[in-house]
């Protein structure tokens, strides 16, 4: 499952506290009423802390994230070895064979219409993967650290035979 | 002077109704198409690709249509009540939208267009299977339903800047700028639900705007080929139309919290300035989202996808500080009591917050690289409009009809109605989540494994959700054939 | 209120000289997207003075035709920017001028009526349609040249008029990556119907005539993904099977 897995962890976790606490708020003692002013006077209290600690932790976590961008850095593309990916209905021109712990970019077209070039490792999740489009050219750049077969799926919808467009590649 | 008021009234409620009705007769035939397009993914019922797609593209676009016409009906009755707006108007634009809906079915069905509604140019016209003409219809069929939506905004931005003297007025800003004078000089800012009308109305005109460029250029290119497009340019502004149109069919059907729950609850809920300035957080938010779209187009200028994710993750603010916590509020310790209509608005709430917590997830650039395009896309899309926007929408009919006959559903109706449409939706759903985690991709008429699995608990859960809605709207007919007891509202 | 009309006639008239320009120019062409630009140009002009002709309604009968119109005038602007080099109206001056002025007319109707149906939609319709002619600039006709280091020439598929007999071969590997999805890996049949002796039903010129123009739901992959060559080589596979 690789990332997702992960992923899906922290929303499980972060979708039932959800769930919870706003079933708990909905039915908590609701047999005995209290007047709106009373229960708004606590909430709006408390909500000037939530503001801040939503926006925080947003903020928070997008500085965190930023290091993980995988868009390329110009340095990266003159020290690394370039691949060409050329999609087209309903298939891939790929290499053959990429190298091992060794930075390398991968030089993603497409002929036709929009494709999405989606790398899957030898176990099965997803490595990365970046948008194939026509006229443009987007550098993905990657190291990969595990060897073995790496399938490649189109990840844009590409027309009638988009499901059984891929191909793959070895890491060695 | 009352008779005059009375049919006023009910100007207001036949648009309204029309509208409701139309949009959940669409949304039933969706589901029934949905249904048909997962079972095939689960083996159940194999399609060919072909036929796959064209169903998939018209559950696509049919859906967001049901879920749009739905709360504009909705809106436009709650906006009636404040001001001047002309039936025939809103008649007009209803007219607009059934063309629509006419021609994208025809376009699906007997001619098999099966680019999906967001296609990304050069798509529809690139290794087609279905005939020219189709492409046409389905193009024409959009941009029919864009042209009564901004009909449908224009009107409600005329009525709302005549009403609250400008755009100042509208987005109250001298409410929040300088409250002071404004409260002692006896005026009072729009009610919360008006802030939903002017924020679909404003960026309903913008949305329609971007959806009639590329709309256009998309019919140019069919009559004319010799028009190239920019790839880039059009999938710019085909997620910028598509995005926010289906983003605002949230904030229309929002009303419900801000009119339904407090008819529940026997609460009010007012205007304050932080949920102003939460609107106009969002006014911007629709507009600039869309930019997580294009995170995997390396080529899109880097600011963008940096505002994106910021901008993704900010637009959370209003929902859970503001809106959705003014609801929570509303009913904590109220003596409320579960009618059904009350249990759709508040697990509406839940749905879009869990529906947020996971689009919030895939907005987050380095999620992304994992969850772009899986069926994780297609499962919080399906949280928000399943177990958000539908449930307001059903919400707000349950507590009129509740309202209208002084009545209620029994125990185990609600039971059978929460189990089959939460627990069948959560299954459902589910199985996006699961097969996104693992990666496997979205618009696959044939998935690899584990595909298949996830597939067939999700059709299993639909199908537990079809029955649930089944009940729901055998309870509503019975409800609605009850007698008036008192007028709504 | 007199000093208004005024305006919006000078507008007005500025507009039209503005759009007079290519009957001057005689067949001197702009680029497209400087083309896109004098046009959300005219239409802005147009649709203020629109604005200022119609003045203010607030609190009069409100016309519901005015607002169709206003809402409906944008999308026609928008087609009659078609961008073709083909299009009559861009390439005769007198077209071009005739296609200029009608410009001229959707953007003041665009103004004009979304004032006249209520206060403050003239200038959302103004602004809306002076948007789409700038957003046009952005791409509508409009391809931006990127340079494209990789060479879609140098593709696998290019080995394009060597002439002779099919290489079957060739063709069961293009046959693997293009026609396998639905019709089986070795053309048993899937989505698409079976190609077992397939001879039987067409001779390799009428294979390679329906592969390089098949009827739905057959997708043509002639000439975008495959090259006369290629049509050839998986002609000629698919003759061979049993």
């Amino acid at each position: 499952m690789g990332n997702g897995g992960l992923i899906l962890g922290i929303f499980i976790v972060m979708a039932v506290a959800a769930m919870t606490v706003m079933l708990f708020l909905g039915n908590y003692r609701s047999r005995e009423p209290l007047p709106q002013q009373v229960v708004a006077s606590r909430g709006y209290a408390l909500r000037r802390y939530w503001f801040w600690l939503v926006l925080i932790v947003a903020i928070t976590v997008f500085m965190v994230t930023i290091p993980f961008f995988p868009y390329p850095s110009v340095r990266a593309s003159a020290r690394a070895e370039h691949f060409t990916v050329i999609a087209q209905q309903y298939n891939f021109s790929l290499p053959a064979v990429v190298p091992l712990n060794r930075p390398v970019i991968f030089d993603v077209t497409s002929k036709d219409v929009n494709h999405g070039f989606g790398i899957y490792g030898p176990n099965g999740a997803i490595v990365s993967q970046v948008q194939a489009m026509p006229g443009y050219i987007n550098h993905l750049p990657l190291t990969f650290t595990i060897p073995g077969h790496y399938l490649v799926r189109c990840l844009e919808y590409c027309g009638i035979a988009h499901a059984g467009m891929q191909g793959g590649f070895d890491v060695r | 002077m009352t008779s005059t008021h009375v049919s006023e009234q009910n100007a207001g409620l036949r648009v309204m109704w029309t509208y409701i009705a139309t949009g959940l007769a669409i949304f039933v035939l969706m589901l029934l198409v949905g249904i048909v397009t997962r079972a095939s993914q689960a083996g159940w019922l194999p399609l060919d690709p072909g036929s796959f797609y064209s169903l998939l593209s018209l559950h696509g676009v049919g859906m967001i249509v049901a879920m749009a016409i739905s709360g504009l009906g909705v809106l436009w009755y709650l906006a009636r009540r404040e001001m001047e707006l002309d039936e025939s108007i809103a008649f007009i634009a209803y007219g607009f939208f059934l063309a629509g809906t006419v021609c994208v079915i025809v376009s699906a069905i007997p001619g098999r267009y099966g680019s999906l509604w967001t296609m990304l140019y050069p798509l529809p016209f690139v290794g087609t299977y279905w005939p020219s003409w189709a492409t046409g219809t389905w193009l024409i069929g959009n941009a029919l339903v864009m042209l009564g939506f901004m009909l449908w905004c224009g009107q409600m931005l005329g009525a709302l800047l005549a009403r609250y003297g400008g755009v100042r007025g509208m987005l109250a800003v001298d409410y929040v700028l300088r409250n002071r004078d404004f409260t002692q000089s006896g005026k009072k800012p729009p009610p919360p639900q008006m802030f939903a009308a002017a924020i679909t109305a404003f960026d309903g005109f913008i949305t329609g705007t971007v959806g009639l460029v590329i709309g256009t250029a998309l019919i140019v290119h069919w009559m004319d080929p010799s028009v190239a497009l920019d790839p880039l340019w059009a999938k710019n502004l085909t997620y910028l139309f598509g995005h926010s149109f289906a983003n605002l069919t949230m904030y229309m059907a929002v009303a419900g919290i801000y009119v339904g729950l407090p008819l529940c609850t026997k609460r009010e809920y007012h205007t304050s300035p932080p949920l102003v300035v939460a609107w106009w957080g969002t006014l911007l938010f629709v507009i600039i989202a869309y930019f997580h779209h294009l995170y995997m187009d390396f080529v899109q200028m880097q600011w963008m996808q940096f505002v994106g994710e910021i901008a993704s993750y900010l637009a959370a603010i209003p929902v859970v500080v503001v809106t959705v916590y003014g609801g929570v509020m509303l009913v904590h310790r109220s003596g409320m009591r579960w009618s059904l209509g009350a249990m759709f608005l508040y697990a509406g709430m839940i749905g879009w917050v869990v529906g947020g917590i996971a689009a919030v997830l895939d907005a987050t650039i380095p999620a992304n690289v994992d969850l772009h395009n899986t069926l994780w896309v297609p499962g919080h899309f399906h949280t928000y409009l399943l177990e958000g926007v539908l449930l307001f929408i059903l919400g707000w009919v349950f507590v009129n009809l509740e309202q209208r006959a002084q009545a209620a559903s029994g125990l185990l109706t609600r039971w059978l109605i929460g189990v089959g449409m939460f627990g069948g939706g959560a299954l459902f759903l589910l199985g996006f989540y699961l097969a996104g985690a693992f990666g496997v991709p979205r618009r696959y008429a044939v998935e690899p494994a584990p595909g298949p699995f996830f597939a067939s608990l999700a059709t299993m859960g639909a199908l537990i959700f079809l029955a649930g809605f089944v009940i729901c709207g055998a309870e509503a007919w019975r409800l609605a054939r009850l007698p008036k007891r008192q007028a709504v509202g | 209120m007199k000093e208004r009309r005024v305006i919006a006639g000078l507008v007005l008239f500025a507009t039209v000289l503005f759009a007079l320009v290519p009957v001057i120019r005689r067949g001197a062409e702009l680029p497209t997207a400087q083309h896109h630009f004098v046009h959300a140009l005219m239409l802005a002009g147009a649709a203020l003075s629109g604005i200022l002709f119609a003045g203010r309604t607030r609190g009069g009968r409100r016309g519901a035709v005015w607002l169709v119109i206003a809402t409906l005038v944008p999308a026609l602007a928008m087609l009659l920017m078609w961008p073709s080099k083909y299009a009559y109206f861009e390439t005769h001056p007198y077209g071009h001028l005739t296609e200029h002025l009608a410009l001229v007319v959707l953007g003041f109707l665009a103004g004009f009526g979304g004032e006249r149906y209520a206060a403050g939609i003239g200038w959302a319709a103004g602004i809306g349609i002076f948007a789409m002619g700038m957003l046009a600039i952005g791409g509508y006709g409009v391809v931006r040249s990127v340079p494209n280091t990789i060479g879609i020439a140098a593709a696998p598929t290019s080995r394009a008029n060597i002439g002779g007999l099919p290489n079957q071969t060739r063709g069961a590997a293009l046959f693997a990556q293009n026609c396998a999805v639905c019709h089986g890996t070795v053309g048993v049949g899937g989505e698409g119907p079976s190609l077992k002796n397939e001879r039987s039903r067409k001779s390799l010129v009428q294979a390679e005539a329906w592969i390089q123009n098949p009827a739905p739901p057959m997708p043509k992959l002639y000439p975008g993904t495959l090259s006369l060559r290629d049509v050839a080589d998986v002609a000629g596979y698919v003759e061979t099977l049993r």
